[in-house]
C-alpha cells in the first residue's frame, strides 16, 4: 500500500470505545454483549455497545429498553465517564506523539494531519500501524484508522473495516465504494435528507455528485454546498489543534424524562436544572451569551423549538431561566405532555481564555452610576458556588428548585 | 356599519393608532385595529396589550357598527387614495372601502375576539401643562435603558415633590433629571414609572392649539388623554433605585463651553475611538480643552483643542463620545457646563438657560486606558 497524496490525514476512531473500556477493566465480559447505556431502568440511550451486541441489532442512540428487548442476554453497564475520560486523554499524549496537528473531535475520534512526516517513516502507513500498536500495548483498546487527503474521507474510511481497521480511502477509491451506494452511506446525512433527495430522484452518491449545487443550493440553502461537497469528497477543512478551534457557537443541555410529564412545576424544575447546567458550563469554558432557546419535544414527538435575544450578554443561571421558561408555550405542562427538554444559550462570545483571564478589557470600562446591587450580590454567589462545585463535585450544591 | 369621511384625516389618525401595532406578534390579532361606528363619531383602537391608543375622530356616521380588520393593510390603502371623502360600509366580516374610482374589500375578524379596551375614568383626571410635560419627556427618555436585566430603569421615574413634578431616566451609566413646578399634580403621591415608547408617543400626538393634558393614575396604568386620541399603557413595577444619592452636590472643577462647538469636535474625534466604547479623553486645564482618542485597530489618532473657561485643577477623564453628544443635543443652549470631580466619578452637565435644579443630566467616565 502507497500513499501518493497530500496531506495525509487520519481519522481515528476507537472501537466501541466504552464497551471496549468496560471489557478491558472487567475480563470476564470478553466476547459477550456489552451495553453501555444511561438509566438503564427508564428511558436511557444506548451509549456504545459491544460489537457482539451490535449482531442482535443494538445499536447507539437506541433507548436501552429496547436493546433489551434485542438482546435481553446483554450485560447492561451504566456509563462510568471518568474511566472514559482518563483513556480519551492518554490517547491524545499518543496521538501527539506522532504528529502535533490532532484535532480531538469527541472523547474518541480525532483527526490527525501526519504531511510532512515522510523522513521519518517511508510509508505513512508504516506509522498508522506503530500508533496502532502503540494505542494496543498502553491502552489494550483498538481503533480504525482512515487515512485519506481530506478530513471527510478519512471520517468515512474508518468506518469501513470495523473493529481495528486501517483503510486508505483517496478519491478514486471513494468514487469506487460509495458512488453505487445510497446517500445515507454519507456521514450526516439522515434519514430527512434522505427522504428530501429521493423527492428529486436522488438516490445514490453518485446521482447526488452529479448534481449541480445551485439545485442543491435552492433546496437546502446553506447546506446544500456542503451535501454537494460530501458527494464530491472534495473538503478542505484542515486539521486544527484544540486552541486554534474556533470558539463554540452555543452550549445546550437537554433531558429526556423519566416519565412524560404533564405538571408545571417539574417543567420549571426542569428548565431551572437544564439552566444551571448550561451557565455554569458557559462560565467554566468562559463564554457569555445572549440568544436562550428552548427545545421542548411533546409525547407525540413533536419537537418544537422557541428563541429569544436578551439585550445584554449573560452566564447567570438565573437570566437564562427567567428567559427559558417565558418561551415555554403555556400548553406544555398543562395539556400537552412533555418528553424532552432542552436549554440552549447561542451567540456566544468567549469573555475569558483557559487561563480566566479577560479577554476584552475594553467591555468593562464604563463606570457604573448605580450599582446593580443584586447583580453583584449572585455573582458573588455564583462564585461562590462555582468554587465548591470544582472542588466537591457538581452534585454537592444546586438550587432547592431544580429538585425533581 | 356605515361611515365617511375625508381621506387626509382617517390617514393621520390611522397612522397614530398604527404605531402601537407590532410588526410581527405572536397573537395575530394585535395586527388589527378596531373600527367602532358611535354617534357622528368614528372611533378607531389598537393595542399591543402594554399600550392602547384610542383616537375618536369626527365622521358622517350612516350606520353604528364595529369590525375588526388588518390595520396596516388599510393604512397602506388609503395612504395613496388621492384625497377624496371615503365612505365605509358592511359588517362585522366583511368590510368595503368605497372611494371615486372603485372599491376594496376586507374580511374582519369578530370585535368579540379584540383584546377588552381599558375604561377611562374620567373623573379621576388631573391636568398637566402641555408644553411643560413635553419638554420633561423630550429632555429624559433618552437615557432610559433597555436591558430586561434591571426592569426599573427601561422607564421614566415620574413623581411628585412639594410643588414640584419630577422626571428622572438613567440606564446606569447617564442619567436625566427635570424639574418643573405643578401645583395640580399633588394628587400623585406614589411615583409611577412609565414606559419611554408610551411617553414618546405624547409629543407626537398632541395639537399644537392643547394647553393641557389630561392625566389618570390608575393602579398598574396611566392614561393620557389629549381629547381626540386617548393612550392607556402598564406602569413597569418599581422600585426605582436611590437616584439622588447619586447627584454630586458641589465640585470645584467647572468647565463652561461652547455646546454646538464640543458637540461637531466630540463627533469628529469619536471616529477615531475604539468601535466599541466610543472612548475620548477631556483634558482640561487652563481655559482649555483637549478632545482627543486613539483606536489600535485603526492606527487612529485624534486631537482637537477648544477654548473654554476653566480654572481648576487640570483633570483627565474619559467619556463615551455618544453619551456626550446625547446630552448636549437635549441641552440646547449656546453654552453648557460640566462640573467634574475626579475620573472616575459622575460629571454634571447642565445648560446656561435653565437652573441646575430644573435639568441636569449625569454621566458616568470610562476608566481611560492608557
Amino acid at each position: 500500500m502507497m500513499i501518493d497524496f497530500s496531506p495525509v490525514i487520519l481519522h481515528v476512531d476507537m472501537d466501541a470505545f466504552f464497551a471496549a473500556v468496560e471489557t478491558r477493566n472487567n475480563p470476564h465480559l470478553k466476547g459477550k454483549p456489552v451495553v453501555v447505556g444511561g438509566a438503564l431502568g427508564g428511558r436511557g440511550v444506548v451509549s456504545t455497545c459491544s460489537y457482539e451486541a451490535r449482531k442482535y441489532g443494538v445499536h447507539s442512540g437506541m433507548p436501552t429498553g429496547r436493546a433489551k428487548q434485542l438482546c435481553p442476554q446483554a450485560i447492561f453497564i451504566s456509563a462510568g465517564l471518568k474511566g472514559y475520560v482518563y483513556a480519551s486523554a492518554c490517547l491524545q499524549s499518543i496521538f501527539e506523539r506522532y504528529t502535533p496537528m490532532v484535532q480531538p473531535i469527541s472523547v474518541d475520534e480525532a483527526f490527525l494531519d501526519i504531511s510532512g512526516t515522510e523522513r521519518k517513516y517511508n510509508n505513512p502507513i508504516d506509522l498508522v500501524q506503530e500508533m496502532k500498536n502503540e494505542v494496543w500495548e498502553k491502552l489494550h483498546l483498538t481503533c480504525s484508522v482512515g487515512v485519506s487527503p481530506t478530513r471527510y474521507l478519512a471520517k468515512l474510511g474508518s468506518g469501513l473495516n470495523k473493529p481495528n481497521g486501517l483503510t486508505i480511502l483517496d478519491h478514486e477509491k471513494f468514487r469506487e465504494q460509495f458512488f453505487p451506494r445510497p446517500v445515507d452511506a454519507l456521514w450526516g446525512i439522515g434519514e430527512s435528507t434522505k427522504k428530501s433527495l429521493a423527492k428529486k430522484g436522488i438516490l445514490t452518491v453518485a446521482d447526488l455528485a452529479k448534481t449541480d449545487s445551485k439545485i442543491l443550493k435552492r433546496i437546502f440553502g446553506k447546506n446544500g454546498d456542503t451535501l454537494s461537497v460530501m458527494s464530491r469528497g472534495t473538503d478542505t477543512g484542515k486539521v486544527m489543534r484544540f486552541d486554534d478551534l474556533p470558539h463554540d457557537k452555543s452550549m445546550s443541555h437537554e433531558t429526556t424524562m423519566r416519565v412524560d410529564i404533564q405538571d408545571p412545576s417539574l417543567i420549571r424544575a426542569t428548565i431551572l436544572w437544564l439552566s444551571d447546567k448550561v451557565a455554569r458550563r458557559m462560565r467554566k469554558k468562559g463564554y457569555v451569551g445572549k440568544t436562550i432557546s428552548v427545545k421542548i419535544r411533546s409525547s407525540d414527538f413533536k419537537t418544537i423549538t422557541r428563541a429569544n435575544t436578551i439585550q445584554r450578554n449573560t452566564d447567570r443561571c438565573d437570566i437564562i431561566y427567567d428567559n427559558a421558561l417565558k418561551l415555554v408555550p403555556k400548553e406544555y405542562g398543562m395539556k400537552i405532555k412533555v418528553r424532552l427538554l432542552g436549554v440552549r444559550v447561542s451567540h456566544l462570545k468567549k469573555i475569558r481564555n483557559s487561563r480566566g483571564e479577560r479577554l476584552h478589557p475594553e467591555d468593562n470600562l464604563q463606570l457604573e452610576l448605580l450599582e446593580d446591587v443584586s447583580e453583584i450580590q449572585i455573582n458573588k454567589l455564583t462564585g461562590a458556588v462555582d468554587a465548591i462545585r470544582d472542588k466537591y463535585g457538581e452534585n454537592v450544591i444546586k438550587y432547592a428548585g431544580s429538585m425533581r | 356599519m356605515k361611515f365617511s369621511l375625508p381621506k387626509s384625516r382617517l390617514t393621520r389618525y390611522l397612522q397614530s393608532v398604527l404605531s402601537v401595532v407590532p410588526a410581527k406578534s405572536t397573537l395575530p390579532i394585535l395586527s388589527n385595529i378596531l373600527l367602532e361606528c358611535l354617534d357622528k363619531k368614528l372611533k378607531i383602537s389598537a393595542t399591543d396589550l402594554d399600550v392602547t391608543i384610542m383616537a375618536t375622530i369626527e365622521a358622517d356616521v350612516s350606520k353604528k357598527g364595529s369590525a375588526v380588520i388588518p390595520g396596516r393593510m388599510l393604512f397602506d390603502i388609503v395612504k395613496d387614495l388621492p384625497e377624496s371623502e371615503v365612505t365605509f360600509e358592511g359588517t362585522a366580516n366583511r368590510i368595503e372601502l368605497k372611494v371615486p374610482n372603485g372599491s376594496y374589500k376586507l374580511g374582519g375578524v369578530s370585535p368579540d375576539e379584540f383584546p377588552e379596551l381599558p375604561v377611562v375614568n374620567i373623573k379621576k383626571q388631573v391636568t398637566v401643562e402641555a408644553e411643560s410635560l413635553i419638554n420633561m419627556i423630550k429632555r429624559t427618555t433618552f437615557a432610559c435603558s433597555n436591558d430586561e436585566t434591571r426592569p426599573a430603569l427601561n422607564g421614566v421615574l415620574w413623581q411628585t415633590k412639594g410643588d414640584k413634578m419630577i422626571m428622572v431616566a438613567t440606564d446606569g451609566h447617564r442619567l436625566a433629571r427635570v424639574s418643573v413646578e405643578n401645583k395640580k399634580l399633588k394628587g400623585l403621591n406614589d411615583d409611577v414609572i412609565i414606559p419611554p415608547k408610551v411617553l414618546d408617543l405624547i409629543p407626537k400626538f398632541i395639537s399644537s392649539d392643547k394647553d393641557e393634558i389630561g392625566i389618570i393614575f390608575e393602579e398598574n396604568r396611566i392614561v393620557f388623554n389629549l381629547d381626540d386620541i386617548v393612550v392607556s399603557s402598564r406602569l413597569i413595577e418599581g422600585p426605582y433605585p436611590n437616584y439622588e444619592a447619586v447627584i454630586p452636590e458641589k465640585s470645584d472643577k467647572k468647565m463652561v463651553i461652547a455646546r454646538t462647538d464640543l458637540a461637531s469636535s466630540v463627533r469628529r474625534v469619536s471616529i477615531l475611538s475604539n468601535s466599541l466604547t466610543h472612548q475620548v479623553k477631556f483634558g482640561v486645564k487652563n481655559n482649555q480643552l483637549v478632545l482627543s482618542t486613539t483606536n489600535s485597530d485603526v492606527g487612529g489618532e485624534a486631537k482637537e483643542n477648544l477654548v473654554c473657561e476653566y480654572k481648576g485643577e487640570t483633570i483627565e477623564i474619559g467619556y463615551n463620545a455618544g453619551y456626550v453628544n446625547d446630552i448636549l443635543n437635549k441641552l440646547e443652549s449656546d453654552e453648557v457646563i460640566f462640573e467634574l470631580s475626579t475620573p472616575v466619578s459622575a460629571g454634571l452637565i447642565y445648560s446656561t438657560d435653565i437652573s441646575k435644579e430644573d435639568y441636569i443630566c449625569l454621566l458616568m467616565p470610562l476608566r481611560l486606558t492608557e
